[in-house]
């Protein structure tokens, strides 16, 4: 029995059943064909996506790194300021240390400039023994030193039943001469009687025409006169630290010279200084 | 050793004698004396100065003359000259100035003023 005889394999059948069987085929073919470009078009996919996972992780790597870099150069950043700020406060010490120096330094130049003024006046004023030159170093004293402009120098004179003042020594105050001040009486004869200074504010003192200062010139427990300044030079408008210890110095040591050159005057003559030396 | 050599003129002693007192604290500068104007061109004649530090009120001749000797002498017209004086007043140093004085300073003086007028115009740092 041949196929055609077969009823189970009827030509048509069999044309049928290789049709079927060439669909069959072309479909899975096809669908075998698309599967496969699907297939390539998701592993494209994944390629480009791994591709993008790569990148996004070197770039995390990097930013790790990066952010280890931020983190290296926040601490040396936080180490320098702690060093800018010690070296500030070392500056800031530095600074304060050098003013203080400064300070000191200028301090020790008034000093200095203090101490030639009375070493100066003093010297100049034990440098001879001439009244009218003791009289003249103390006018000096008055106007070059101290900036006096108008000034008289009183002496005490015996006279029952209290001493008085008078005038010796006037420099551009000529209303002074012949004037007798008694003793105790004003600020030129308190001064005398109690043996302090009498320091008024020079301002004031021109204006009403008062003395400015009066110094007693004290000789052991005794006050032999009174330096009376009425005014100052025109661009001194107060006193100021040396002309107090000036005064001191003034009524502590003109005294002293005035009377020195007195005695000596009173001797008649001036021994050789080197015989009455060679006596003591 | 000195390099600058200064003519202090004054009729006080004691004033003369703090003004060197003073200057004695600048280093290499050396100091001459002189009395009066009078002996102070004679000082000037005699040697060759860096400075003049002079006073105007003085016997024989005062300091505002010798700082118009000064101007017109042939060494030491451009020396500079300092005025330490007792007036005060702004004409007096208009004058002073006017005849040719650098520096105009007014008594009572105070050291470190003169020392540091004195540097300024010998030029020393």
């Amino acid at each position: 029995m041949t196929a055609k005889d077969d009823p189970k394999t009827d030509p048509d059948d069999f044309l049928n059943l290789a049709a079927k069987r060439e669909e069959f085929l072309e479909t899975f073919f096809r669908k075998g064909a698309e599967l496969t470009d699907q297939l390539l078009q998701e592993l494209q996919v994944f390629r480009e996506r791994i591709a993008a996972l790569e990148e996004e992780n070197n770039d995390l790597r990097l930013q790790l790194a990066s952010d280890d870099a931020i983190r290296d150069l926040l601490t040396r950043v936080r180490e320098l300021e702690e060093e800018r700020q010690s070296l500030r406060q070392s500056t800031t010490d530095m600074v304060g240390e050098h003013n203080n120096y400064t300070a000191r330094f200028a301090e020790m130049e008034r000093e200095l400039d203090q101490m030639a003024n009375l070493y100066v006046a003093s010297f100049q004023l034990h440098a001879t023994l001439d009244a009218a030159e003791v009289l003249s170093v103390i006018e000096q004293m008055l106007v070059q030193f101290i900036g006096a402009a108008e000034f008289a120098i009183f002496l005490r004179r015996e006279h029952a039943p209290h001493p008085v003042l008078q005038p010796v020594h006037v420099f551009h105050c000529d209303r002074i001469r012949g004037v007798t001040i008694d003793w105790n009486d004003g600020p030129i004869g308190e001064a005398a009687a109690t043996q302090v200074n009498y320091i008024a504010a020079p301002a004031d003192a021109q204006r009403h025409g008062l003395p400015i200062a009066c110094i007693p010139m004290i000789f052991g427990r005794d006050a032999i006169g009174v330096i009376v300044i009425y005014k100052l030079l025109e661009q001194k408008t107060d006193f100021v630290d040396i002309d107090f210890e000036l005064f001191k110095l003034l009524a502590q040591h003109s005294a002293a010279a005035i009377v020195g050159a007195g005695l000596l005057a009173r001797c008649g003559n001036v021994p050789d200084s080197l015989n009455s030396f060679a006596s003591l | 050793m000195a390099q600058y050599t200064c003519l202090v003129v004054e009729d006080s002693p004691m004033m003369r004698q703090l003004i060197v007192f003073a200057l004695g604290r600048i280093r290499h500068l050396d100091v001459v004396e002189a009395d009066d104007g009078v002996d102070g061109l004679k000082k000037l004649s005699a040697g060759k100065f860096d400075l003049v530090i002079t006073d105007i009120n003085m016997p024989i001749m005062d300091g505002l003359k010798l700082v118009k000797r000064i101007r017109t002498d042939a060494v030491h017209r451009d020396v500079p000259i300092m005025i330490i004086t007792t007036e005060g007043a702004a004409e007096d140093r208009q004058r002073a100035l006017q005849l040719g004085a650098n520096a105009y300073i007014t008594k009572p003086i105070q050291a470190p003023q003169v020392i540091s007028k004195v540097k300024e115009l010998l030029n020393i740092p």
